[in-house]
Parts: structure tokens; C-alpha cells; sequence
């Protein structure tokens, strides 16, 4: 009996969900439905009233169903972008929430580590060492969670990108210096070689170091073993290339596609990870986008990647 | 003396629960990603295997599936230890033949320890 009368359901669902009747979208559907029969029938009774050629009556019908079915398609393709705005606003908090318990595991058994009292048992004569792991994680959940911000804040629209003028050349030596040592400690050697005489860019220095930082990061990760890491800036015709090589297992080609995307992951790569969350390269590319420039890569699964950008030299 | 092997991507994680592990008079063998964990467990057949699921190139899913197909490392017990806590990736776990799901978040050092302590001694 229910299920027959459809309308009582209909207006039961939006009464749940306390959405208004105006608002709610089967009962508006139906509204639509009989609007599109209501001007069919009329169209239909004018034309015969007023014409005896029956082409015209046809083709007015015709018309005004034609219309019903665009602002049909419309409304649905309308509600169609707000369901997927929340799936992936559903997606985007659940990813989040996931990642940030990598680290909060991390402080939970090393705390429990240290808590030896707890167990009735003498405390550590390494406690300083402990103490160094929450630190250095500390310092990982704040570097994700500044950069899920990035990520919000890109999507609102609400990011301000400085325009002052900065040496690529130094910065990456700087960044490159800084990595130097997680390079060693997983047998990747890096190398930073740059044109001379090239100029400074028009930038904001901390958000090109977050893209840099992805950058090096992601080729030491994805390099195998005992391999070598090329970086290079260069001039071009139009501007300054930075470009980072690496020799490591590359991006799968039909994956190739998605690799800018929010939180992407080749199948080839951990699914999610703690520091590096997949952000990385969303975030970069939207950067160098808004500084006028490109970004690119070329890889080869097995081989490895060349990933680049392009910035626009002043003047 | 009974041998644990963790094959768990995250170092800080390695050592807290090493640590513990050897405190409790265990011999604990560690992996930092899938196909290294499998190379050491067909070498030292270990009496306990944990394992993470999310792991650098093969994921825990796939050397769960490896360990338990290969003749030589198919009956050692295998404990999930994880964050993911969809029912879908337990169910999918166990039905590889897992031991028990434990996720990470949810359980004090202690707490891991005693629920190893059950499955082997």
C-alpha cells in the first residue's frame, strides 16, 4: 500500500530530512512532470484551435517539450554537481581523519613506551631518543595539516600568493641541502646542477619551497635503491624550467591521468602515507598555476619520472 | 625463544613495539615494506607475523595473500595491525586467512602484547 502511493513517500523523505516543500526535489519533480503535461495538453488544444495545419500543431508540442526537457536536464545536472560536492567533501574528511591517525599511533605507543611507571617497571636510559620521535612527528602532523589547509584553502578560492622576487637557484639549494640527509639514509644521491646567470622570478618563497619540498621528496621516496637524483634549472625562451629526475619506479601509464589530482596515489606506491599525503602535487600544480606558470612530467613505470615546471621570468 | 616478525612501514612504529616485544623476551625481525617482510619470513619462518595493511608498493592485502599461498610460511599466524577499520577491509582480511584485526588507535602497547601473547605463548 506504501509503495503505491508514491507521493506519501515522496513527502515523507523530504519531512525526514526536514527540507521544505519547495525545496524538496521528488516533489518538485513531479511538480515539473505535471507542468510538462499541463503545457503539452495546452499547446496542443491552441494550435489545433488556431491552425488547421497540422505541422505547426506538431512542431509547437514538440518545442515546448523540448523546453521542459532542457530545464529538466539542468535541475538534475544541478543537483547531480551538489551530491558530488559533498561525496567529496564526505571523501576528503575521511582520507583526513585516516591520515592524521598514522601519527597519532606513532605518539600513542611511544608515550606508552615512555609511561613506564604505568607498568611498574624502571624508566629507560634512552627516553631522549623517544622524545625525538614525538618531536619529529609533531612536526609531520603540523607540515600535513598546513598543508590539507593549502588544499582547502585552494579550493575556496581564498589563496593569496605573494609576488616578491626570489632566486629559484638559492632556494633550492637550500631545500636540497635540508634533504641531504634522508637522501643519505636512503641511498639516493642527489644532484642540483642549474644554468649560470639565471634570473630571479617573480614568486612567493614559501609556497615554492612546499612545491620543491614535494618534489624532492616524492622522487626520494618513489627512487630505488642506491639511485641518483638529477635536478636542473634551466632558461628557456619564456622563462626558468625547474626539473627533477629520478631513476625509480615511475607512474604507470594508464594512471598517468590522475597523477595532479586531489589525494592521487599510484597503484605502484603505498595507497596513503603519513608525511606525503597525495596532496603534494595537487597543491603544486595549483601553485604554479597561480604564479602564471606550468607544470609537467614524463614517466616511464620502471623507469622513472622527469617532473617540471615553467615560471615566467619578469620582464 | 619465540621470533615476531613486523612488517610495518613506519620506523617509529618499529621501534616502540620492537621495543616492547624484546622487553617481553621475544626476538623481533622487522620489515619496512611487504616483499622485504616476505623474503625474511621464508628465511627465519618466524612463529608470529603482524602486519600492516597500507605499505609501500604491495600492498598488506597482496603479502597476506603471498604468505599465506606459499608452503613454507602459510601456517604462521598472521595478526592485521592497522588503521584502516572499514568492515569491508576486515572481512576481506580475514578471509585471507588473518588471525585477528587489530587496529592500531585502539589498542596500548600492552594491550597488542597480550592479545600476541595469546595466539603464541
Amino acid at each position: 500500500m506504501e509503495n503505491s502511493f508514491g507521493s506519501m513517500n515522496l513527502f515523507r523523505e523530504c519531512r525526514d530530512l526536514r527540507i521544505r516543500l519547495w525545496e524538496c526535489p521528488p516533489f518538485l519533480f513531479v511538480l515539473l512532470g505535471f507542468a510538462t503535461i499541463m503545457s503539452l495538453i495546452s499547446t496542443y488544444l491552441i494550435s489545433i484551435r488556431y491552425t488547421d495545419d497540422e505541422a505547426v500543431t506538431i512542431v509547437s508540442v514538440t518545442a515546448v517539450a523540448i523546453l521542459f526537457l532542457v530545464i529538466g536536464n539542468l535541475i538534475i545536472s544541478g543537483f547531480n554537481k551538489i551530491a558530488e560536492a559533498n561525496r567529496m567533501k564526505s571523501e576528503f574528511i575521511s582520507i583526513i581523519s585516516h591520515q592524521l591517525r598514522s601519527p597519532l599511533s606513532i605518539f600513542k605507543w611511544t608515550i606508552d613506551l615512555l609511561d613506564r611507571e604505568a607498568q611498574g617497571k624502571p624508566p629507560y636510559q634512552d627516553t631522549l631518543s623517544f622524545l625525538h620521535t614525538l618531536r619529529d612527528t609533531t612536526e609531520n602532523m603540523i607540515r600535513l595539516v598546513n598543508s590539507l589547509l593549502e588544499v582547502s584553502r585552494i579550493e575556496a578560492r581564498t589563496i593569496t600568493l605573494k609576488r616578491e622576487p626570489i632566486s629559484l637557484v638559492k632556494l633550492t639549494e637550500e631545500i636540497t641541502e635540508d634533504f641531504k640527509a634522508y637522501a643519505r639514509a636512503s641511498n639516493v644521491l642527489l644532484e642540483f646542477t642549474h644554468d649560470p646567470h639565471i634570473p630571479n622570478i617573480a614568486g612567493d618563497s614559501q609556497r615554492l619551497s612546499m612545491v620543491i619540498q614535494n618534489l624532492i621528496d616524492n622522487a626520494i621516496r618513489y627512487s630505488k635503491a642506491s639511485g641518483k637524483i638529477q635536478i636542473g634549472i634551466v632558461k628557456s625562451n619564456d622563462g626558468i624550467v625547474f626539473s627533477i629526475k629520478d631513476g625509480g619506479v615511475g607512474i604507470p601509464q594508464i594512471q598517468q591521468k590522475y597523477v595532479f589530482q586531489k589525494f592521487f596515489r599510484a597503484e605502484n606506491a603505498a595507497r596513503v602515507q603519513t608525511v606525503g599525503s597525495g596532496i603534494g602535487l595537487y597543491t603544486a600544480k595549483a601553485i604554479i598555476d597561480a604564479l602564471g606558470g606550468t607544470m609537467g612530467f614524463q614517466s616511464k613505470e620502471g623507469e622513472g619520472s622527469i617532473f617540471w615546471f615553467r615560471l615566467p621570468a619578469p620582464g | 625463544m619465540k621470533k615476531i616478525l613486523f612488517i610495518e612501514d613506519q620506523p617509529a612504529l618499529q621501534k616502540a613495539l620492537g621495543r616492547i616485544l624484546e622487553e617481553e623476551g621475544y626476538k623481533t625481525l622487522s620489515a619496512l615494506d611487504g616483499e622485504t617482510g616476505i623474503r625474511i619470513a621464508q628465511k627465519e619462518l618466524p612463529d608470529l607475523v603482524l602486519l600492516d595493511l597500507i605499505l609501500p608498493r604491495k600492498d598488506g592485502f597482496t603479502i597476506l595473500k603471498e604468505l599465506k599461498s606459499d608452503a613454507k610460511t602459510k601456517a604462521i599466524p598472521i595478526v592485521i595491525l592497522t588503521n584502516l577499520e572499514r568492515g569491508e577491509d576486515v572481512d576481506q582480511a580475514l578471509a585471507l586467512g588473518a588471525t585477528t584485526y587489530l587496529v592500531k588507535t585502539y589498542y596500548r602497547l600492552d594491550e597488542v602484547v597480550k592479545k600476541i601473547k595469546e595466539i603464541i605463548g
